[in-house]
């Protein structure tokens, strides 16, 4: 039984890119508008986190906001990257959020990328949940990855990659960083992911894995298009 | 393509039947638009183990079990598998050639499809599973230039019955289909919500899709966003 549900994850700020949070306040069969509250909260390196409220809302009823219009200091920001959690709560005691789902958006003239962000508190307990991911250097995509500590204090999750430690993974309180493949696969023989020739050219891969006890961090692969640099999906482990 | 994988082995058989397992559903296509590739990541603790079994059911858009592989792989790197030469005996629906995998592996093993195209690639996440209690939301927008399509995965041996309803601006609308037994659909939503879809050129309308299940069929749903660009080519991305 969830009252309240957390997710966190991150968001672009950026004159061609703008962040949206989609929510989904579900009860699975209680369906009476009751009103939920939703309250975002934005950080990243440098910067005191920063929250609000949104009201308004209803059970069953999908809404979203977009976040530089919420935090207009966004718009201002140098911080391309930031950290963001996101917590939807019902006053309503007999009220289970627990199947309530939220998404993220980066969207962009061109396209949308959207990506569902880790939950880390009320939501379904996920059996024998994934904490691996590829990690890609291709004709198609490059990987990068985003370390996100929403905590006062300095964390470092352990990362290995191809079962070996991916190097330094430590991120200040309240701030989020993003490791290039590159510097992650350092550790690995010859310095790089080994090559495989495929159909569609020159592949690099190698298995990410979020290891050791669960920390409060969430870590995203961020998959960008070789020639824009674009994110074009966004995957969390 | 197949030389780079062992020949299916006694001791595959053996973990495979066992219930030591985890399987996962996702939705492919190979024709006309796009390619499809899965990409296998693992845990360290598979490192001990050795190779990897891994054994991939290929059901057509109606169900039928058309293909099966079994195939081995080295979990000190990223497993990757072209899925264009298994395709051939899948029949085309909606004027795509698409299907339902089941992936089965041992625990610790994630799979994640890539499709691509000429115009780029994105991956596909896995489709959010649909209970009684639980339905799906996508954030789609209205637009001339996009076209918003709902695949949805039937993992079950009985026929889902799925209701779509579209909310956009302040109206409801809602349509009902139906999935074969482990068969595959899309749905496009300009095509089954045609009024909401604004003049070309006009600003696109957010809106939102959710998606139920009506029986006790095991259902999953993702969203497949294509978007025109300039010079007619299309980006494509979906949720994951």
């Amino acid at each position: 039984m969830s009252t309240s549900v957390k997710w966190l994850g991150f968001g672009i700020a950026s004159a061609l890119t703008r962040t949206a949070a989609h929510f989904y306040p579900s009860s699975g069969n209680v369906t009476a508008p009751y009103p939920v509250s939703c309250r975002l909260t934005i950080f990243a390196e440098g910067q005191a986190p920063t929250g609000l409220t949104v009201d308004g809302l209803r059970l069953s009823q999908p809404e979203g906001v977009w976040v530089d219009e919420a935090f207009p200091v966004l718009k201002s920001s140098s911080a391309a990257l930031f950290g963001m959690e996101v917590c939807i709560s019902c006053q309503q005691q007999r009220v289970d959020l627990e199947n309530s789902s939220c998404v993220l958006e980066f969207a962009s003239l061109v396209s949308s990328v959207r990506f569902w962000p880790v939950c880390t508190e009320g939501g379904p307990e996920i059996v024998g949940r994934s904490r691996v991911a590829p990690l890609i250097k291709d004709p198609f995509h490059l990987t990068s990855v985003i370390v996100i500590n929403p905590t006062d204090q300095p964390q470092q999750p352990k990362l290995l990659l191809n079962g070996k430690p991916a190097g330094n993974s430590e991120v200040g309180a309240f701030a989020l960083k993003e490791f290039e493949l590159d510097s992650l696969a350092a550790s690995q023989p010859d310095g790089q992911l080994a090559p495989q020739e495929v159909g569609f050219g020159l592949f690099r891969g190698g298995s990410l894995e979020f290891a050791g006890d669960r920390t409060p961090c969430a870590i995203y692969l961020v998959y960008r298009d070789v020639l824009t640099k674009r994110p074009v999906s966004v995957v969390s482990i | 393509m197949f030389n780079r994988f062992k020949a299916r082995t006694l001791r595959a058989v053996n973990i495979m039947s066992s219930s030591a397992q985890s399987s996962v559903n996702l939705w492919v296509s190979t024709y006309p638009f796009f390619e499809s590739t899965l990409l296998f990541s693992f845990e360290e603790k598979l490192q001990a183990v050795g190779p990897v079994p891994v054994q991939i059911l290929f059901f057509d858009p109606d169900g039928s079990l058309f293909n099966e592989v079994q195939i081995e792989l080295d979990p000190t790197r990223t497993g990757l598998l072209e899925l264009e030469p298994f395709m051939g005996g899948c029949k085309l629906e909606a004027g795509l050639k698409h299907a339902h995998v089941e992936v089965r592996s041992l625990p610790g093993v994630r799979t994640t499809s890539r499709i691509h195209a000429s115009t780029g690639a994105c991956i596909m996440g896995a489709p959010c599973e649909l209970t009684s209690r639980h339905s799906a939301f996508f954030p789609v927008l209205m637009s001339a230039e996009r076209s918003p399509l709902m695949v949805l995965v039937n993992r079950s041996n009985i026929e889902a019955a799925i209701r779509l309803r579209l909310y956009c601006a302040k109206r409801m609308p809602e349509m009902q289909t139906s999935v074969p037994a482990h068969g595959a659909r899309l749905v496009s939503v300009a095509t089954d919500f045609p009024e909401f879809v604004p003049e070309e050129g006009a600003r696109g309308v957010p809106a939102y899709l959710r998606i139920s299940c009506l029986n006790g069929a095991e259902c999953g749903v993702q969203l497949l966003d294509l978007a025109k660009q300039d010079k007619g080519q299309e980006v494509f991305t979906s949720v994951s």
